[in-house]
């Protein structure tokens, strides 16, 4: 099934292309304010993703993924890196471009109530990026609006309520019909069901699956909830410290995380089946994650890693595809890595055992 | 919205009624004489007789009572009486100044017109000039034009109204000769030449009244335009594909006005309270002056008037700001 | 329209006119600044000199002192005197005619009536006159016809000059006052804000406490006068910046009352100045009042500062004298005057005829003779530096009012009396509770609930009669009489009581000026009662441009206004 997948995925057509993405926001100290540093957000991001899938972000908090998400459509002006969306760069294109590219990636925000401004009703908040953007006239628009309520689930009359009039589930429809207006084709939905109530937040994964089936769209899903992540994703990338560690297909990689950080993520998350949730054994990580101004040298995990390495501490693992589909960085996969000690070396070689046996 | 502003309204009436009471008593049990500014060549006996002339040795609650139905019933009246031509007040006694023997009303609407330019003028330009300081401060938080606004600012704070209005009186009038140091009440502006004049001798009492007003409003500004520049409706707003001059002026601006105009009503007041010693420096003698006056003069009338004027003001701008920040406000409802 | 007239003849008049001689109007506008403002300009209703100085450009009186003290006619045609037969004989009456063809500036005439009236105007009980006290001991004034006014005094008036002879008490208009006698007063607005007068000019507009201005009048006595077409006189501020405006802008040209230190006025008026400060020194004699009774707050409310007990410390004559003794004048004088002070042993320091010039023993600082004399009053140094007899400390309380220059000399006072090992207490009080005469407050000058208090006091006009009759027994405050009397040392000697009756009956003028300094001498010199320390004038700034100005401590400082004009 696997293979099949991924056969299937590698024939898709790739939508977003990010290479190298560098998100920095500048320290500034001392009586004269001087750029004394970085704090490293998001520090050299690379990754695809293909049309009409889900692409779910994982990490802790604080680890760069909703700056990532952010920086990808250019919320922030990006510090380095390519990206390009349905072939167009973004990162760096003028403000005209860029304006002109907005329709194509939208974004469904963490929290609904902070998200919408309090001033403008509901046909507003919808119908603004529609002035933006199109030529539509009043009455189309009012029809559009109405459509796309519809489609959310929200009823007609309420089109000229204020956000707070609303219900957090209510919002969250609300910030989905906006970033719906303008037909995009890329959704970034930054922890959207976070701040709701575990009852409204089914209802809202199952509205934007059944508007990605309906619409084709393409998500990338950020969030810290992995077992929602494992429900909705088509393939997973879990980043840590502002980088990308391990990236590939949802199944593969709740089966077999190869980053002893997914590993360790992965094991907090409960089993459904209670008699492999009996059995499941939680990695707890020691320490806390340093802060992204000053990373650690080398690995950014080898604080923290339980098998960590010598090399791990001196010297960077490259981020590459160590299986079709797969992609890792970390120096336990490393193929030239003989020279690396000789403990790590063959604990390596059994993980590779392990993994041939899985396939 | 309606019902609450006529039950808060109602409900002010009763606290009004308290305030000049409180004010009366005040007045009355501070130290001071009216005649204290009476040569002392003035033997005992005369001054006795003014006292009573002017009724300053009536009881307490009879002067009170008096003062009530002068101001409540009496001065109505006459106004009314001036607007439709009808004498409906007859030989009843208005409110009277004991330093100047004439209706109080009368003297607050002369010195009304100057204060109100000169101390309205300056709120305006005050408010126009802190508006965009704080949005730019903000918009570009530690920029150099947002660390010159907050040194501007702390100065506007800091140095008291007397010493920037002499410093700019020694730079201007006396080595400068550009501006006349004293204000000329009389001017009437009926052409060119005497709109500038009026412009020239507005200049400097404004400038250092618009200076504090800026300096007090830009903070607000500022401080308001980052709160909302830091939410996420604004990330909203560019992930729409607005202009940054759309996202900057009709997202952040329209929100962050919001306590901005609230603020800006309830300082109104002031306008009216006149500018006590900016007017006195400039020799503007608008309310201010005449209520220093007042009190110096231990002119009880002139001063329980203005006073009460001034409660009745800020009652009302304290509800305008309330109403305003209603119908600005979506999120807040009276009912 | 009708100033366009005035100014039209007055220009026919100058073609006509010797060339040495201005006409009226020709020198464009006076401007003068008044940092209190004129509240009012009726002289009758005002509650003080600032509004009296207003008034006197416009209304006149019969008579006014020149600043040399002399009496000279205004309205009157002549001033009355015995030998012309304008005083009678008894003393009883004074008898004043008219200057023929005089006018109000509205082209009415002046008659007697307008006279008659204004004194029933002052004189009426419910007016509440501000000027009353130059009625007193009228009986009735009347027109004997329509230039000849009667004034009868109950009493033989050795100085029957008091009634419409100064800035204070000048002639209003009876066409124009008429309803407003008595209780109404007050409600006549127009009137007391534009009363219509006699002098060289007439006001043409009144904003109350802010500016009035004046036009000339075109009724004027004197064809050619006044030099100036209309005066403007702002009020407001404070006095540097009103001295601001005629030395340093050179804005206006005349700063009237400048109460500034000595320095500030040293560094406006240099070189460059525009203009240039003049001085008046009338009878303002700033002064150290000695109580006479025990203000010990231990005594009970009604018997605190009474006759009933003698002041424990001053009531030895020796330790007054020493008290004395140890202040340093002239310091006083250049720390808090300037040009508007000059140190003074005298109670009555001017007119020349009444002050006593021999007085200037306390002129010199004697701070070993003041040791000494403490020294034979029994007063022991103790080892803390201050004095003790019987074991009580000689310790004073030392009261006035808030004001810088007090506060000052109470400093400098307090501690020359400390380095003669006199122990003092300071207080100051807000002026308007000080002087406010309320009789709930302890704290006022009449209740003088302190040991020595300090303040500053005149009389109005020339003759002094009324200002040494405030000195006789029945004069000192007490509950008997609400507080009210102007005795504040509860000084009490049946021999000059009966010195002020005989000055009462006493009308040869050489007579009187002896009588009144021997009764100077007897507050000061001899029984140290009240001890003078400063002489004070008021100081004005006049632009250099003004010809024709001439301060007066007597009258107003506009007095002569009609005379004024500017050098080209």
């Amino acid at each position: 099934m696997g293979r099949a997948m991924l056969d299937a995925t590698n024939t898709q057509k790739t939508l977003v292309t990010v290479r190298g993405l560098k998100m920095y926001f500048p320290i500034h100290s001392g009586f004269l304010r001087r750029h004394t540093g970085d704090v490293k957000a998001v520090d050299g991001v690379s990754f695809d993703i293909y049309e009409g899938e889900t692409l779910g972000l994982v990490g802790e908090s604080g680890c760069g993924k909703s700056t990532c998400g952010r920086a990808l459509i250019r919320l922030y002006e990006v510090t380095d890196g390519v990206v390009t969306i349905n072939g167009k760069e973004i990162a760096k294109a003028n403000p005209q471009d860029l304006r002109a590219m907005r329709p194509t990636m939208q974004m469904v925000f963490q929290d609904p109530q902070a998200s919408l401004n309090p001033r403008m009703t509901l046909a507003s908040i919808i119908g603004e990026p529609l002035i933006e953007h199109t030529k539509m006239t009043k009455a189309e628009r009012q029809a559009r609006i109405y459509e796309l309520m519809d489609a959310v689930g929200l009823n007609r009359s309420f089109v000229n309520r204020y956000p707070h009039e609303f219900s957090g589930g209510q919002r969250q429809r609300i910030g989905i019909a906006r970033a719906l207006a303008l037909n995009p084709k890329f959704i970034v939905c930054d922890e959207p069901i976070a701040a709701l109530d575990v009852s409204i937040q089914a209802q809202v994964v199952n509205l934007l699956e059944e508007l990605q089936a309906r619409l084709g769209l393409t998500y990338l899903f950020i969030s810290h909830d992995l077992s929602m992540v494992r429900h909705i994703a088509d393939r997973v990338a879990v980043m840590y410290l502002g980088k990308v560690v391990e990236l590939g297909p949802r199944d593969a990689i709740f089966a077999d995380p190869l980053h002893p950080y997914t590993e360790a993520l992965l094991s907090a998350v409960p089993e459904p089946d209670p008699s492999l949730e009996n059995t499941r054994e939680r990695i707890i990580l020691k320490g806390d994650v340093p802060s992204p101004a000053n990373p650690p040298k080398g690995c950014n995990f080898c604080t923290r890693c339980p098998k960590v390495m010598e090399m791990c501490r001196s010297i960077e693992p490259t981020y590459r595809e160590v299986q079709p589909g797969r992609f890792l960085a970390c120096h336990l996969y490393d193929q030239n890595n003989t020279s690396a000690g000789s403990t790590s070396g063959i604990e390596a070689s059994q993980k590779h055992v392990q993994q041939g046996e899985l396939q | 919205m309606f019902t609450y502003t006529i039950r808060r309204l109602v409900l002010a009436i009763p606290v009004l009624l308290l305030i000049s009471l409180i004010i009366f008593a005040l007045l009355k049990f501070a130290p001071g004489d009216p005649m204290a500014q009476v040569p002392m060549t003035v033997p005992p006996e005369v001054k006795a007789k003014m006292r009573a002339a002017l009724g300053a040795d009536q009881p307490l609650i009879v002067q009170y009572l008096l003062w009530l139905k002068q101001f409540f019933i009496i001065e109505p009246l006459h106004i009314l009486g001036t607007m439709t031509g009808y004498d409906l007040v007859g030989n009843a006694q208005r409110v009277i100044s004991w330093q100047t023997r004439s209706p109080v009303a009368d003297i607050i609407a002369q010195r009304m017109p100057q204060t109100l330019t000169v101390v309205g003028m300056s709120y305006v330009v005050g408010v126009l000039i802190a508006l965009p300081i704080g949005i730019v401060s903000a918009y570009k938080q530690y920029s150099w034009f947002d660390q010159i606004g907050t040194f501007v600012s702390m100065i506007g704070f800091s140095v008291p109204t007397f010493f920037t209005g002499v410093m700019l009186i020694l730079i201007f009038s006396v080595y400068l000769g550009w501006f006349p140091s004293i204000y000329d009440t009389t001017l009437v502006v009926d052409s060119w030449p005497h709109f500038w004049l009026q412009v020239r001798q507005m200049v400097m009492p404004v400038a250092v009244l618009a200076l504090y007003n800026a300096a007090q409003i830009s903070r607000f500004m500022r401080a308001s335009m980052l709160d909302n520049l830091q939410q996420d409706y604004v990330r909203t707003a560019r992930a729409k594909g607005m202009t940054e001059q759309v996202v900057v002026l009709k997202h952040v601006l329209r929100n962050s006005l919001i306590p901005v105009v609230t603020v800006i009503a309830l300082g109104v007041p002031q306008i009216f309270g006149g500018a006590i010693i900016t007017e006195q420096v400039f020799k503007v003698n608008g309310l201010g002056a005449l209520l220093i006056n007042a009190i110096y003069a231990d002119d009880l009338p002139m001063v329980q008037t203005l006073t009460f004027i001034f409660a009745i003001l800020i009652v009302i701008f304290n509800l305008i700001a309330d109403v305003l920040y209603g119908i600005l406000d979506p999120r807040i409802r009276y009912d | 329209m009708r100033l366009t007239t005035a100014l039209l003849g007055a220009a026919a008049m100058m073609a006509i006119a010797p060339a040495a001689f201005a006409a009226r109007g020709s020198d464009g506008e006076l401007k003068l600044i008044y940092w209190q403002a004129p509240s009012i300009l009726n002289p009758y209703l005002s509650s003080g000199t600032k509004d009296l100085e207003a008034s006197s450009i416009v209304l006149e009186p019969l008579a006014r002192y020149t600043p040399k003290g002399e009496l000279v006619p205004y309205l009157a045609a002549e001033i009355p005197t015995l030998d012309n037969g304008g005083i009678a004989k008894d003393l009883k009456s004074i008898t004043w005619k008219l200057k023929p063809g005089l006018k109000w500036s509205d082209g009415s005439a002046v008659t007697a009536d307008d006279v008659v009236f204004t004194g029933q105007y002052c004189m009426d009980p419910k007016g509440g006159c501000a000027q009353l006290q130059h009625f007193t001991g009228v009986d009735k004034v009347e027109a004997v016809d329509p230039t000849t006014v009667k004034i009868t005094f109950k009493e033989p008036m050795p100085d029957p000059y008091q009634p419409f002879t100064s800035y204070e008490n000048p002639i209003l208009q009876k066409k124009q006052f008429e309803k407003c006698i008595g209780a109404a007063a007050p409600t006549c607005t127009a009137a007391n804000f534009g009363p219509i007068g006699t002098g060289a000019f007439e006001v043409a507009s009144f904003k109350t406490n802010d500016v009035v201005t004046f036009k000339a009048n075109p009724n004027y006595r004197d064809p050619n006068k006044p030099a100036f077409s209309g005066i403007t006189m702002k009020g407001g501020g404070d006095a540097m910046a009103a001295a601001r405006a005629v030395f340093q802008t050179g804005e206006f040209d005349y700063a009237w009352n400048l109460q500034l230190s000595p320095d500030v006025i040293k560094g406006m008026t240099g070189p460059d100045a525009k203009g240039h400060v003049v001085a008046a020194f009338g009878s303002l004699v700033e002064r150290l009042e000695m109580n006479m009774t025990d203000p010990s707050p231990t005594l009970p409310e009604g018997e605190r500062s009474t006759s009933a007990h003698p002041n424990p410390i001053l009531s030895d004559i020796r330790v007054r004298e020493a008290l004395s003794m140890a202040i340093d004048r002239s310091l006083l004088v250049q720390v808090g005057y300037g040009p508007a002070g000059q140190p003074t042993c005298n109670l009555v320091p001017a007119p020349a005829a009444y002050a006593d010039t021999t007085n200037t023993g306390c002129l010199k600082q004697d701070v070993e003779g003041a040791k000494k004399l403490l020294d034979e009053a029994g007063w022991k140094m103790g080892a803390d530096g201050f004095r003790y007899k019987d074991g009580k400390k000689l310790s004073l309380t030392y009261q006035t009012s808030t004001n810088a220059v007090r506060q000052d000399f109470q400093a400098l006072i307090k501690q020359w009396w400390h380095d003669v090992g006199v122990d003092t207490e300071l207080k100051n009080i807000n002026a308007s509770v000080f002087f406010g005469s309320d009789p709930g407050s302890p704290d006022t000058f009449e209740k003088f609930y302190a040991d020595v208090e300090m303040y500053a006091n005149n009389f109005s006009g020339t003759d002094p009669q009324a200002y040494m009759a405030q000195y006789v027994c029945s004069q000192a405050p007490s509950p008997k009489n609400q507080w009210q009397g102007q005795n504040m040392n509860r000084y009490c000697d049946p021999k000059y009581d009966a010195m002020v009756t005989e000055l009462g009956q006493t009308a040869d003028p050489v007579k009187r000026a002896e009588m009144v300094k021997t009764m100077n001498d007897m507050l000061t010199k001899d029984t140290m009662t009240i001890v003078p320390l400063v002489w004070r004038g008021t100081t004005s700034g006049v632009a250099n441009s003004i010809v024709g100005e001439d301060i007066n401590p007597w009258d107003s400082e506009l007095w002569n206004i009609g005379d004024w004009s500017r050098k080209h």
